[in-house]
């Protein structure tokens, strides 16, 4: 065994056996005796006046318990909290709206909850939903982005006179001097529009008010158990300690289930301590599709200034971003997409423009890539057109831009989302970029494959795109490592986990420093009464942030291993050595087992010496003073059927960084799901509304995601650059299959298509395809 | 809610006859629709699961008849049928997926009237006649002839589809496409099937109109062998035979267009006038 014998390698998953024989507990598995069910009434406007709500006729159903709706709420109705206030960007313009737990007196989006019916089941609470009388005056609906903006659009939030809920400038050198001295400058619109994050398990809630002990319990598929339980201690004027948050197994988050503070989440536990009775409420797929929030449409006017080698000088980028009708998370997606369209790029020059602006639709937070896959798509997409006016090949223009392993640290000059500097931690994107290009056989295929293909009549193309992904950002995370008498280890830790691996990844860390086994090391996530301090997992932070916590609190329970076996052993620490469980003496078989030392360190008879700490347990925080920069590339080739333009794909490759790995198998499991998010956003899913605010394909039936027979098989291979600004060397990779997809797709289908079409838009499909043909067609 | 579960057919007429009743065989269409459809839960179901001698597969020497209750999957597991009636398990293994062909019936495909069915255009094509069984006897339509416009059809209250009949003939030429969103799972937006026996031909298409429906005008360009020298000369006929809308899904002129070019490309080697 090396030194990190499980930190690297490959292990299986500590939590698979539970998942895979169906044992693992989601919140709907939960079941509390004398469970109420609750169902909600939503705003079938888009927009509108609401007049009044007749819930008599409901109230007196039988098995119907109580029905709630604004004006019952009393106090307890007010605003929800900004969740991400904006950074200091000087000049920045910020209109809050948040969220209201239960429409009062205007509707803005479809789906907005309107009231709140508790029965005996969930059939009674949906059947007294029809009872009730709802008398809403429509109003004139915001739908377009820039029809949000026109001066004589209706305004959605009167209080703020305006639909923009935000204008960011950030600016780096002199964009315009740069332009200037361009030999080309490029500029095109785009759009990219995104969607819903599909998780599989939608949202749901069950509290639990203990009237005896005063306490209450939430079982939430929240991403954040632990911002939940304060918020909510605060808000039902209760102690944390009286609260706990349990975010169990969770079937995808994706970014919607983050500390989002829905209504459903605040009005059930408040409800249950009314009633003093548990209650549960379950989303249902239609539901989640306007109560869940989404992604979606960016407007992107954009140029980017090159030299005549193709030396990029500056970008300017002008965009629109839709926030949906509240904006409780502030401008992280847009900025974001401001911060992640530099790429892996030297730009010395840059302008950012954007504004948000209120629409009557579903709210808008962040989604797996939450809005770097939309600057990605305005950066990549420029490369390509650039190149092609000077006639550079694609691979070559992005090399010649590439940023270089000496010139990290890399200050962009501009705020990111956590509202430090956007400062590059490390990378080296050129073994990459390379290594994609040999995996896909970028020459072979251009010289030979395609154009024996194209003499047979078929259409194939081929893309290769790349990308950084800010990750592992601030604040803290924490964990506690406490070795038990049984000789097993408990690490706890504040984060909630999705799918992630955590009960592995954790586990890997901390078993090499105690060396112990990976399957003895017991991860508890989620659950705000075994850990109370930490934010959640979000923003491709879960293996940084927490997973160095755990680092950390290992190093230190390991020193007071080695301190109390050293005295047990009667030997120097520096001759003892942890392996298997044991401490031994090196060169030796005097021994003994960590179990027993767990013994020692709590002792119950004796006196032990003054500020002694009982037990082998430490807890640690790591907090990065920012985040750490993942980046890739990816490559594909595709087959477009002339006949009907459906796209195959051929062959995927994924080259990634994310720093050193702690479990490869993991991490190619996360990519393999963020592609096929990627897949879905890029050719499948699309939120489809009419003028009227009506989402018209709310349901799986015309929302289409990408099946197991639309993903292909993906080949995978690393790069390893470590980051500075952590003890292991890691960087996110939650979200990185999923950005680049987009802008992969756009190169390689306008590669199929001999550059018949330009590609400025996500999402495509065969209908979007056929229309781009027909329109250049007719152009020419 | 009330639901009724007779035992025999006559049993299940009977039902019928004395009130409206919704029928359910699969509930894959039925329950698919259910939140959008606020009266679904006052209606009252007659669940034909429990029928017996509903669900079959007879082989005659004329023709091949389906039960009422037979299942996609029925069919798409049979060597005898996959050989004499490829198309049944061609459009039977492109329905939905696995789980749907176990329970989604021919006759729930049928009955349900949607244009974008895709069993009922390969039964179209192979002359598929729905023998309609009631307390007043068997009524037998010609599946082509059986629907009337959108989600109208010749199926009256008191009728349950009893059987369905497909004549047994020999076939030189037979062909199904579907053209959908994504591999799996979706709905049709161009569909086609194609058959010929006797120097006849059948065109049936599906999502192009309100009904699934055979294509005069093309049928009659393949049997009087009228030249064909690219997709855009299909193109009048489909325009006279079917009416495509824009929707969710697709456009009208993806449609018109691309399923010129299916039908061109697949007849190209077929049809010695097609250029
Ligand atoms: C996930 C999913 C995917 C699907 N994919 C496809 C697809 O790819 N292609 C496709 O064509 N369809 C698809 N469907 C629709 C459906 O599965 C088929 O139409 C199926 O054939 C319906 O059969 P059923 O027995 O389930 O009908 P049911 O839902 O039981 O009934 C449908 C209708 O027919 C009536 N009915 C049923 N049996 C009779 C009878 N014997 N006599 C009179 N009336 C009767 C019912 O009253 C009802 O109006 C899909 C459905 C789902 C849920």
């Amino acid at each position: 065994m090396g030194a990190h014998p499980h930190v690297g390698a490959g292990v299986l998953r500590n939590e698979d056996p539970q998942l895979l024989t169906g044992r693992a507990i989601f919140v709907d598995d939960v079941h509390l005796a004398g469970t109420l069910h609750a169902a909600f009434l939503r705003s079938d406007f888009a927009h509108g006046r609401l007049l009044s709500v007749d819930t008599s006729a409901a109230k007196r159903r039988e098995g119907v318990i109580a029905v709630y709706t604004a004006e019952d709420l009393g106090d307890y109705w007010c605003h929800g909290p900004l969740l991400v206030p904006p950074p200091p960007i000087a000049g920045l313009t910020f209109n809050t709206a948040t969220l209201v737990p239960l429409a009062r007196d205007r509707v803005v989006h479809v789906g907005e909850p309107i009231a709140v019916v508790v029965a005996e089941s969930r059939y009674i609470a949906e059947d007294a939903l029809e009872d009730i009388v709802v008398d809403i005056e429509p109003l004139p609906v915001v739908v377009g982005l820039e029809e949000a903006l026109a001066p004589d659009s209706p305004v959605i939030h009167e209080a703020l006179g305006t639909n923009v809920a935000a204008h960011v400038v950030q600016q780096k050198g002199d964009y315009e001097a740069a332009r200037g001295d361009a030999h080309t400058v490029v500029s095109r619109k785009f759009s990219y529009d995104r969607g819903v994050a599909g998780a599989i398990e939608n949202r749901g809630i069950l509290a639990d008010w203990n009237a005896r002990n005063e306490e209450l319990t939430v079982w939430d598929t929240t991403q954040a158990p632990i911002p939940i339980r304060n918020g909510l201690a605060e808000r039902l004027g209760l102690l944390q300690s009286q609260v706990r948050v349990v975010a169990p197994f969770l079937g995808g988050g994706f970014g919607p289930k983050m500390m989002m503070f829905y209504p459903e989440e605040l009005l059930i536990p408040w409800i249950s301590m009314r009633l003093e009775r548990p209650v549960k409420w379950i989303e249902d797929r239609a539901e989640s599709f306007f109560a869940t929030t989404n992604e979606r449409l960016q407007l992107h006017e954009a140029e980017l200034a090159v030299d005549s080698e193709g030396r990029i000088l500056g970008v300017k980028d002008v965009f629109l971003h839709d926030s949906g009708a509240y904006d409780p998370y502030g401008i992280t997606v847009p900025i974001n997409t401001q911060c992640t369209l530099l790429g892996p790029y030297r730009v010395p020059n840059y302008y950012s423009e954007f504004t948000a602006v209120f629409t009557n639709k579903t709210i808008v937070t962040p989604v797996r890539g939450a809005g770097r896959q939309h600057g990605v798509f305005v950066m990549e997409r420029l490369l390509d057109f650039a190149a092609k006016e000077l006639g550079i090949d694609r691979v070559e223009i992005r090399k010649r831009n590439f940023l270089t392993p000496d010139e990290f640290p890399h200050d962009h000059e501009i705020l990111f989302q956590d509202s430090a500097p956007l400062v590059y931690d490390s990378g080296d994107y050129l073994p990459a970029m390379e290594k994609a290009a040999e995996m896909i056989g970028y020459r072979k295929f251009l010289d030979e494959e395609q154009p024996k293909a194209r003499a047979e009549g078929r259409r194939l193309g081929l893309g290769i795109v790349s990308y950084v992904e800010g990750t592992g950002i601030g604040p803290y995370e924490g964990a506690r490592v406490s070795v038990e008498p049984s000789g097993k280890v408990q690490l706890a830790t504040g984060v909630g986990t999705q799918g992630q691996g955590h009960f592995t990844t954790f586990a890997q860390i901390v078993a090499d420093q105690l060396g112990v086994d990976v399957t003895d090391v017991h991860v508890v996530t989620g659950d705000t009464r075994e850990f109370s301090w930490g934010t959640g997992t979000f923003a491709s932070r879960g293996i940084v942030v927490a997973g160095s916590a755990c680092h950390e609190a290992a190093i230190v329970v390991r020193k007071r291993i080695l301190s109390v076996a050293s005295e047990a052993l009667e030997a120097a620490e520096d001759d003892l050595e942890l392996a298997d469980g044991v401490v031994r003496v090196k060169g030796s078989d005097l021994s003994i087992s960590l179990g027993e030392l767990a013994v020692r360190a709590n002792p119950l008879r004796g006196a032990v010496a003054a500020g002694a700490e009982p037990g082998l347990e430490a807890t640690s925080y790591f907090g990065p003073a920012r985040g750490t920069t993942a980046s890739g590339v990816h490559a594909m080739i595709v087959e477009i059927d002339p006949e009907t333009l459906e796209v195959s794909i051929q062959r995927y490759v994924v080259v990634h960084d994310c720093g050193r790995l702690v479990n490869p198998v993991i991490v190619d499991g996360q990519i393999h799901g963020g592609v096929a998010h990627g897949i879905g956003n890029a050719f499948f899913e699309e939120l489809v509304y009419d003028d009227q605010g009506q989402l018209l394909n709310a349901s799986f039936m015309d929302y289409l995601l990408p099946t197991a027979t639309d993903v292909p098989h993906m080949e995978v291979a690393h790069v390893e650059t470590p980051s500075p600004l952590n003890p292991l060397g890691v960087k996110g990779v939650g979200e990185a299959g999923a950005i680049p997809v987009g802008a992969l797709y756009a190169q390689a289908l306008e590669d199929a298509l001999q550059g018949a079409v330009e590609i400025r838009e996500i999402p495509l499909s065969p209908g979007r395809l056929f229309d781009l043909v027909q329109d250049a067609e007719a152009d020419s | 809610m009330r639901v009724l579960m007779p035992d025999t057919l006559e049993e299940a007429y009977g039902m019928l006859a004395a009130e409206p009743l919704t029928p359910v065989a699969g509930g894959t269409d039925l329950l698919a629709h259910w939140p959008g459809n606020h009266d679904a839960r006052k209606r009252a179901y007659l669940d034909l699961s429990g029928v017996s001698g509903l669900r079959f597969m007879h082989w005659g020497d004329e023709a091949l008849t389906l039960g009422g209750l037979t299942t996609y999957s029925d069919v798409i597991w049979d060597s005898r049928v996959v050989e004499e009636f490829p198309l049944l398990a061609d459009a039977g293994g492109q329905v939905g997926s696995i789980q749907i062909q176990a329970r989604g019936t021919w006759a729930g495909n049928i009955a349900n009237g949607s244009p974008a069915a895709d069993g009922v255009p390969v039964l179209m094509a192979y002359d598929a006649v729905v023998v309609l069984g009631s307390e007043e006897g068997d009524q037998e339509v010609l599946l082509a002839d059986f629907y009337l416009g959108y989600k109208k059809m010749r199926l009256r209250a008191h009728q349950l589809i009893r059987a369905i009949r497909l004549p047994r003939r020999e076939y030189d030429f037979q062909r199904f496409v579907k053209v959908g969103a994504r591999n799996a799972q979706a709905i049709t937006k161009i569909g086609v099937a194609l058959t010929r026996s006797e120097e006849r031909w059948r065109v049936v298409v599906n999502s192009m109109a309100p009904t699934v429906r055979r294509c005069p005008a093309l049928e009659a360009m393949l049997d009087e062998d009228r030249p064909v020298s690219g997709p855009e000369d299909l193109l009048t006929a489909i325009r006279e035979d079917l009416a495509p809308i824009d929707d969710i899904r697709s456009t009208a002129a993806y449609r018109e267009k691309t399923l010129a070019r299916v039908l061109y490309f697949d007849l190209k080697g077929v049809c010695p006038s097609f250029a």
